[in-house]
């Protein structure tokens, strides 16, 4: 009896110890050798697989997908692309831990701020030399997109798209309350006006059940349009020229603060303590909102929300707009076949922007499409395109995820919240996370 | 424990192994390496840097710390009691001979199938402060909004309630097992003596439950200080910082900061509280018995 139990459990320990070693025995470039029989028969053994990482995140990511098989079916590079699908948080980590244990991607979405860090950790490959090489021009892109991949005098990524904050509303609630959807709020006092034409009480309960404008107290979106008012002073900065030191806490800094406060409590046309405004956009309670293109793809969903989008309004001297980039970034993986792959890959992905743009509403970067007809169709996104040139990144540091990040201890975010849910009057929080980020600079 | 029958120690010794050589390998030994690397700088890439105590020192002197120490302690100390005193409560209350009992249990477990990342998603859309089911309902009953999540003075009790709602299935079923265990003889032989229900509730059910009742209390109390899924998927740790526990902040400082070492510190720190409380729940349990 006991010589069956010992043998049953030796059994159990060897088969555990056979699949372990089984799984740890695969070879590191294991996408070449995968056990799926499809993707064996699809790829011949001379041609090149290389890893992707799509970590630009739900809903969008389907749309990169589509690309990513439009590409393994058509090109003619020799190259199959296999496509790992991850979110942007796990993706900045996982990078680390990859290319530590020496199994990085060959080729990953990048935001543009996350690209500083990225290079100073010393993941990511040189591409100045190559980009020429597949056909890549600085005078083919707009401008600050092309600039955006360079740290210092070196280009680390092949700019993807841009994406700038605009203003969308909803045009059956601008007509239910009187306002022209056709020409959308341009001004402080237009933009004032409208959201109170449209904050009223539907029911006749008492309480404002419908909202001018929706906005979060939390997250990143907030101190994206509060950095945004600051740029739209003249000469206004985040952080002082050489990005050694805090730089916003200045008049133009605290007025633009206040105003969004007093949005909320003196005007009283954004719901209080709101969490999510793209949901109440789509479910009409606000009827405006402030996002980047990326929320088209969720309110196109919608049935019956008949929605347009404007330029954000110009509060104050001049037009400005929070902006990122979604790049494409090469880890230093030391294999060159690999490497001419993956730029294969990048360049059929830079010549397929307006697919990107088309489906996931991010604006192309390159000027043949943004000139293109077909790009001039897509009527929603000419408010974006007219924000491009006065589109403001943040500005380029190496411990961007700490000083921009948008956790609840992160400087920008404590801004927002202590300043939205009234926790502190706006010049308390601007010299609370003045002192923040001045010292996560000083680090 | 096995020292009579060494005979069957040896064969469940070999059906252990598997499980032993998991967990060293893929738990003990990552858990006893944050040691040494509470001591460096380090951000995944690279070498460690030894630099001593300054992750402590700087973990002390962090101004968030005493917020996010006090967060952990406020939660657990609720959760533990609520989930104990409620779990014996709804125990007993399940265990006498009512109609319907059958199915009172499985909607008391029910919650518990589903995973913690669920119910808080869930219960982040019931708490939506200004469309959500429960702001609507106090409304209608003509109570203000209470900004569930949003207030820095509640969220933290707002996921408390839902913690309780959650996991409260789990210690009622632990209890109700051992209500069961206990023999029917002393209830009767108590009645005989004249006994009060309450009298035998409290001299003869909590005395027989101790263990149980240590065991609950242990578990719930290194559980909640642990506290994680419920602050991420519901507040991402805010507002204000009101709901980061210490898990929550190691978490952030690894991977959204990449303070490796930093975070490791948090971890032992972590590790070093549940450790005295778990010794302090012990050694009180003791003296009582005494």
């Amino acid at each position: 009896m006991l010589k069956k139990y010992r043998f049953i459990a030796s059994l159990l320990v060897l088969s555990l110890v056979l699949v372990s070693c089984a799984s740890s025995a695969e070879p590191v470039e294991s996408v070449d050798s995968s056990d799926d029989s499809e993707a064996v028969a699809e790829v011949p053994a001379e041609k090149t697989t290389i890893v992707f990482w799509n970590g630009v995140g739900a809903p969008e990511n389907v749309v990169l997908t589509e690309l990513v098989n439009e590409y393994n079916e058509t090109n003619q590079d020799n190259v199959y692309v296999e496509e790992v699908i991850l979110d942007w948080s796990t993706l900045y980590s996982k990078i680390l831990l990859d290319f530590e244990t020496g199994t990085p991607p060959d080729i990953m979405t990048i935001q543009q701020s996350g690209l500083f860090q990225n290079v100073d950790l010393g993941v990511l490959t040189d591409i100045t030399d190559l980009m020429p090489e597949y056909g890549f021009a600085k005078e083919d892109f707009i401008e600050s997109a092309w600039n955006g991949s360079f740290i210092g005098d070196k280009q680390y990524a092949v700019p993807l798209d841009l994406h700038p904050l605009a203003l969308y509303y909803n045009v059956g609630l601008f007509e239910e309350a009187g306002l022209d959807p056709e020409n959308p709020p341009a001004t402080m006092e237009e933009f004032l006006a409208a959201a109170q034409e449209l904050t009223k009480d539907t029911n006749g309960d008492g309480t404002t059940d419908q909202y001018g404008l929706g906005l979060a107290y939390s997250g990143g979106l907030p101190f994206r349009l509060w950095m945004s008012l600051l740029w739209q002073h003249e000469g206004e900065e985040i952080l002082s020229g050489d990005n050694t030191a805090a730089a916003f806490n200045t008049e133009a800094g605290l007025e633009s603060l206040e105003f969004l406060r007093d949005l909320v409590y003196t005007y009283k046309v954004i719901p209080e303590q709101e969490q999510s405004p793209d949901d109440d956009f789509m479910k009409g309670i606000v009827g405006m909102v402030i996002s980047g293109p990326w929320s088209q793809f969720d309110f196109n969903t919608v049935d019956g929300l008949e929605y347009a989008t404007a330029p954000l309004p110009v509060f104050y001297d001049q037009e400005a707009a929070w902006a990122d980039s979604h790049m494409l970034a090469f880890p230093d993986t030391k294999d060159e076949t690999r490497m001419a792959a993956a730029m294969s890959f990048a360049s059929f992905l830079s010549d397929n922007s307006l697919t990107w743009t088309q489906k996931a509403g991010h604006l192309p970067v390159k000027l043949s499409v943004l000139e293109s007809t077909e790009f001039k169709d897509l009527e929603k996104a000419q408010a974006f395109a007219v924000t491009l040139p006065n589109a403001h990144y943040y500005p380029s540091i190496k411990n961007e995820s700490l000083v921009f990040g948008r956790d609840s201890n992160s400087p920008f975010v404590v801004l927002m919240e202590s300043t939205l849910l009234n926790a502190m009057t706006p010049q308390e929080a601007l010299n609370e996370v003045e002192s923040m980020v001045n010292e996560l600079l000083g680090q | 424990m096995f020292g009579k029958k060494r005979i069957n120690f040896g064969s469940a010794g070999w059906f252990l192994l598997p499980y032993f050589l998991i967990y060293f390998v893929f738990f003990f030994l990552p858990a006893i390496s944050i040691v040494p690397m509470s001591f460096t700088e380090w951000s995944i890439i690279g070498t460690p840097k030894f630099i001593g105590l300054e992750n402590y020192t700087s973990i002390f002197s962090d101004r968030y710390f005493v917020k996010t120490l006090s967060n952990t302690f406020i939660y657990t100390i609720l959760v533990t009691v609520i989930l104990t005193v409620f779990g014996l409560l709804l125990a007993i209350l399940l265990n006498q001979k009512l109609r319907g009992r059958g199915i009172a249990r499985t909607i008391v477990i029910m919650p518990y199938v589903i995973s913690s990342a669920v119910a808080g998603i869930l219960w982040r859309w019931m708490f939506e402060r200004n469309f959500g089911i429960i702001n609507t309902y106090l409304q209608q009953i003509g109570l203000p909004f209470v900004g569930w999540l949003s207030d820095p003075n509640i969220a933290l009790y707002s996921i408390v309630i839902m913690n309780i709602w959650w996991s409260v299935g789990f210690n009622t079923v632990t209890f109700l097992a051992a209500i069961q265990g206990i023999p029917e003889e002393l209830y009767q032989a108590a009645q005989v003596d004249g006994a009060s229900p309450f009298q035998s509730f409290l001299y003869i059910t909590i005395p027989q439950l101790k263990p149980i009742i240590l065991y609950v209390t242990i578990l719930c109390a290194a559980n909640s200080f642990q506290m994680f899924d419920e602050a991420y998927v519901m507040t991402q740790g805010g507002p204000l910082g009101s709901t980061t526990t210490l898990v929550y902040k190691s978490y952030t400082e690894a991977f959204k900061s990449f303070r490796l070492g930093y975070s490791a510190a948090l971890s032992v720190i972590t590790c070093a509280i549940i450790i005295i409380i778990t010794l302090v729940q012990m050694k009180a349990n003791k003296r009582n018995d005494t």
